[in-house]
């Protein structure tokens, strides 16, 4: 039996997801985080149920490629049970999607989340009442403390069941309108009954909202009777309200659903003012940006400080690892060359990349579940316009921070291609959490934060310019950012444990051994003295550069992982001790390179799927040769002063 | 009158219309009326999925420094808008 779990972004559906399955979704207070649906298998009394997370949607009509994708997915695929989740102190404009969900014939269950955070606002919900008005089971949860999730999946295998005991209400909206649906719907019924595979309300609403997904699917097929019929009643809908038509239904549905709210909602006093006055403090024209500069500077050197600690730490523990190595093997032995290697690699994983990685994403998270992260994007909007971008494209940038896969995926959230593309290759020069560790295991160590800050400051500079000539070589007119700013929520320490969890996870089952490998293979190819030829071949570049020529291999391989280059780095000079055998320049040079020059093979691959393979070519072109430009120019500004 | 107008499948821009100010012009914590939006079919409909159209009643909460975004709210839910969209509503002052 297949279960769909949707719900407007938000909602708290993926912490849901999460509750029931383990932690195989990432959840945030960040509209749009899910791009990408997440199956698990769950077990409800003794049966196995595919549980399908849905990305957060506002509706079910296809403003972007991201929405379009989630309707075919729901229509197609054949569920047996819809689980809605609502955002209980959002009911208001969180029951739209509900009312679509109804129309789709199949039995949906309501899981009223974030009862508490309601109860604190003064919201009082009547979930008996709003169970009869729909006609479906609601059930209050809060997943984020496990809540009532017990019930709500006791409630769905019932469902399940008996498919029969849940029959969705249609609920109507004002008169006038609704006799235009009827109109169409027996229209369909009459001339369409065959061929249409679609719920018919459904689609006669969806066809008077003038979406473009099913005016081409099914008008499309069904020739110009059906389209004169739907531009005739999309007429009449327009004289009725005066509104464009496109807008009308959902207008309407928006109307029944506050209607709705206010039949189910007693609204108390509420707790808590401080939202409005944080966000008074926060979203401040000018003091704003002073937070914003104090929460990055914090975030900063809480990265540097508990990183740099734990990599003294654990590095002096595989220095005396390394020697007691030395002093049981030959050395200059094959034996001692790979055991030498493996140790470098997992040491790497471990004292270099794991220190900065887990307080870089604990931070992340922190800031992402608190809601800071929309309210940057507000912050930033009119530099991004300035590189030509709406603000809503910051989204992917932040989200590139933690790691460009789900950050170039996330441009699907962007209405149009020109958008897409721009925001997929910016998103793909953001220093990712792999390239942050280069930066903080090698800058920051060894010159100090400032100049880490620098590099990135740096980075944003370049990643603004390079926005601004792709905008100016491809203009369009982009509608502007419309982005819901969500409310502030406490963060769950539980949440975020798991989330930093879940990418270390990832890290640790693909990442680490890549760099193993990566550390051996450097290995053999130091015995066999083949590194040497790599290096003469990449000398024209470090000579270029003005880097040591054994620093060459390392490059090659920062295209699986960036991380690697650094393990690399340290292996093929023979020491952690870098400052002793690079010039401050070098470092700089090396890491600067090392943070442009092309994604690595993962983004690549995602960039590839989702913009093409010409776009995915172009960004390495663009990202390499940007990087040898930005190298070189560091390079001579060293040496010049 | 405006409503008139955009009967009708095309875009009409309606730019001075009196009595009428864009949403630019809207002073903050002030609830204002949408009359008309004039912006592209795609912002439309997304500012629809929001509940926000012509009718609507909304309250201007922020207007961000360096040409930045408005923050709108709309029953209770906060959507920050970008100036060009921002530009494109036009509104009546209640």
């Amino acid at each position: 039996m297949k279960i769909a779990l949707i719900g407007q972004p938000n909602s708290g559906k993926s912490t849901l997801f999460n509750a029931v399955a383990g932690y195989k979704s990432v959840a945030s207070n960040f509209p749009g985080s899910t791009v990408k649906y997440t199956q698990s298998k769950v077990h409800i009394n003794g049966q196995v149920h595919e549980l399908i997370d849905f990305p957060g949607t506002y509706s079910l009509s296809a403003t972007n490629e991201a929405e379009a994708e989630i309707i075919k997915y729901l229509l197609k695929e054949g569920f047996d049970v819809v689980v809605n989740v609502i955002d209980a102190s959002q009911l208001g404009r969180s029951l739209p999607l509900t009312l679509e969900l109804l129309e789709l014939e199949i039995p949906v269950v309501v899981a009223l989340n974030m009862v508490d955070e309601a109860k604190r606002k003064g919201i009082e919900i009547d979930a008996e009442k709003l169970s009869q008005i729909l006609g479906v089971p609601v059930i209050p949860t809060v997943a984020s403390h496990n809540t009532g999730v017990r019930k709500l999946f006791a409630t769905v295998k019932n469902v399940l069941r008996d498919p029969t005991s849940v029959r969705p209400h249609h609920l109507e909206v004002q008169r006038d309108v609704e006799k235009v649906i009827r109109e169409l719907e027996s229209y369909l019924a009459e001339n369409y009954s065959q061929k249409i595979k679609y719920p018919r309300r459904f689609l006669a609403l969806k066809l008077l909202e003038d979406d473009d997904y099913f005016l081409r699917n099914v008008v499309g097929s069904d020739g110009r009777d059906l389209q004169d019929q739907v531009k005739r009643l999309q007429k009449k809908l327009v004289r009725l309200r005066g509104k464009p038509q496109e807008t009308i239904i959902a207008l309407e549905r928006h109307a029944l659903a506050m209607e709705i709210y206010h039949q189910v909602v007693t609204v108390g006093q509420p707790k808590i003012g401080w939202q409005e006055k944080l966000d008074n403090l926060v979203m401040h024209k000018y003091g704003g940006y002073v937070i914003l500069i104090v929460v990055l500077v914090g975030f900063f050197n809480f990265v540097f400080y508990v990183g740099s600690y734990l990599e003294t730490y654990l590095l002096s523990g595989f220095d005396w690892l390394n020697l007691l190595l030395d002093q049981h093997l030959a050395t200059g032995t094959f034996v001692h060359q790979f055991f030498k290697s493996l140790l470098w690699g997992i040491s790497g994983g471990m004292a270099i990349v794991l220190p900065y990685l887990t307080p870089f994403l604990v931070g992340l998270n922190f800031l992402e579940d608190i809601g800071y992260l929309p309210r940057m994007a507000f912050l930033m909007d009119s530099f991004m316009h300035r590189i030509g971008l709406h603000g809503t494209a910051i989204i992917p940038a932040i989200l590139g921070y933690g790691c460009n896969v789900p950050a170039v995926m996330a441009t699907r959230i962007l209405p149009s291609r020109t958008d897409r593309l721009i925001a997929g290759v910016i998103a793909s020069m953001v220093p990712c959490s792999a390239r942050s560790i280069v930066i903080f295991g090698l800058v920051a160590y060894y010159l100090g934060p400032l100049w880490a800050l620098m590099i990135y400051v740096f980075n944003i500079l370049i990643i603004a310019l390079t926005g601004k000539i792709l905008t100016g070589l491809m203009p369009e007119v982009s509608p502007g950012m419309i982005m819901e700013i969500p409310s502030y929520r406490m963060p769950s320490w539980n949440v975020i444990k798991k989330k930093t969890w879940f990418r270390i996870k990832e890290f640790i089952v693909i990442a680490w051994p890549i760099l193993i490998a990566g550390s051996i293979v450097l290995g053999f190819l130091e015995y066999f003295h083949l590194d040497r030829l790599v290096n003469l071949l990449l000398s024209p570049l470090t000579d270029l550069l003005g880097l040591p020529s054994k620093v060459g291999v390392t490059m090659i391989f920062g295209v699986l992982r960036k991380e690697l280059s650094l393990i690399m780095l340290t292996q093929a000079l023979g020491t952690t001790d870098v400052i002793k055998v690079m010039t401050t320049n070098q470092i700089l040079t090396f890491t600067v390179f090392i943070t442009f020059y092309i994604p690595c093979v993962a983004t690549m691959a995602v960039l590839s799927r989702e913009l093409g393979r010409k776009w995915m070519l172009l960004t390495v072109g663009i990202t390499l040769g940007l990087a040898i430009v930005l190298a070189w120019t560091v390079h001579i500004f060293g040496v010049l002063f | 009158m405006v409503l008139r107008r955009i009967n009708g499948f095309s875009e009409e821009i309606v730019t001075e219309q009196k009595g009428f100010k864009t949403l630019l012009e809207v002073p903050t914590n002030k609830k204002v009326k949408i009359v008309n939006i004039v912006g592209g079919r795609g912002a439309r409909k997304q500012l629809a999925q929001f509940g926000i159209g012509i009718g609507s009643v909304i309250k201007v909460k922020r207007n961000a420094p360096f040409a930045g975004p408005l923050l709108i709210e709309n029953q209770g839910m906060a959507v920050a808008l970008g100036r060009g969209v921002a530009a494109k509503i036009l509104v009546e002052e209640l």
